[in-house]
């Protein structure tokens, strides 16, 4: 049974990751990532980790997305200021250089430390995730709330009408 | 059962994912759609952590999907931020046309 959900969820996935690349308009390349995130949602779920995939749909595909398309319509390109689609050399070398890079990670993980085996089933409810977040990696974490912070007021800085 | 879902083929998916992204930012010209590539690689190291931890029955790695998921956020706002302010001057978003650091001798 597993191994049907995943071959779905990974072909839809893959689909809709070459169409955030492949496609013409930002807008329809942001409604592709959203598909591939919410089916990332179903791989986490896959490997016990529901409390992830939740917060994939609710942080990633609502929130993060959502300014992603904010931001595109409010940009509101003109065919003319978008350029029109050509094969370079640099894009060319550039995906030769891509696939190259990602085979040599593959190989690597391959190399070494592959894991095998099932894997082992793990308890990660909110109130693991949440202990853990709060003892072991409370420096992370207080880090990434700092981080967050910078985030809120950058880009009310950035978006000034103007610096004097 | 003849074939089992290991962590091994998420872990295949994963770099399969990211060199659609890696792919994807260097080859796209679009400033958004380079940031979504992005994106994109942020996600296959998602899941990627997420079948490692699977793969020791350690949460750990679920802690620091969160994590990732929390600097992609302040990632994509400061990003946008900034596209928004390229095109308020430049009225371009193409990352090729902004050359202004370019030597042009």
């Amino acid at each position: 049974m597993d191994i049907f959900v995943f071959v779905i969820a990974a072909a839809a996935l893959l689909v809709s990751s070459g169409a955030v690349i492949l496609a013409r308009s930002p807008l329809k390349s942001a409604l592709a990532l959203i598909c591939a995130l919410c089916f990332l949602a179903v791989l986490f779920v896959l490997l016990d980790a529901s409390f992830v995939a939740a917060m994939q749909v609710l942080v990633y595909a609502g929130a993060i997305l959502v300014l992603f398309v904010f931001v595109i319509m409010l940009l509101n390109l003109q065919p003319g200021n978008m350029r029109q689609r050509y094969l370079s050399v640099s894009k060319v070398l550039g995906g030769l250089a891509a696939l190259y890079f990602s085979a040599r990670i593959a190989e690597g993980a391959f190399r070494y430390g592959i894991p095998q085996g099932v894997g082992k089933p793990i308890e990660a409810t909110v109130k693991v995730v949440g202990q853990l977040m709060m003892t072991q990696y409370l420096f992370a974490f207080e880090a990434i709330g700092v981080l967050l912070l910078v985030a809120i007021v950058g880009p009310v800085v950035l978006g000034m009408k103007r610096l004097q | 059962m003849s074939f089992q879902l290991l962590p091994a083929h998420f872990v295949m998916l994963g770099a399969i994912l990211f060199g659609l992204g890696t792919a994807g930012a260097i080859m796209r010209r679009n400033a958004l759609t380079l940031l979504m590539s992005i994106e994109l690689m942020l996600n296959a190291a998602n899941l990627v952590f997420i079948a490692y931890a699977k793969q020791y029955g350690d949460p750990g790695g679920h802690v620091i999907a969160f994590f990732v998921m929390a600097i992609a956020a302040a990632e994509a706002a400061v990003g946008l931020a900034v596209i928004i302010g390229v095109f308020r001057t430049r009225q371009t978003i193409e990352v090729d046309e902004l050359d202004a650091l370019r030597d042009e001798t």
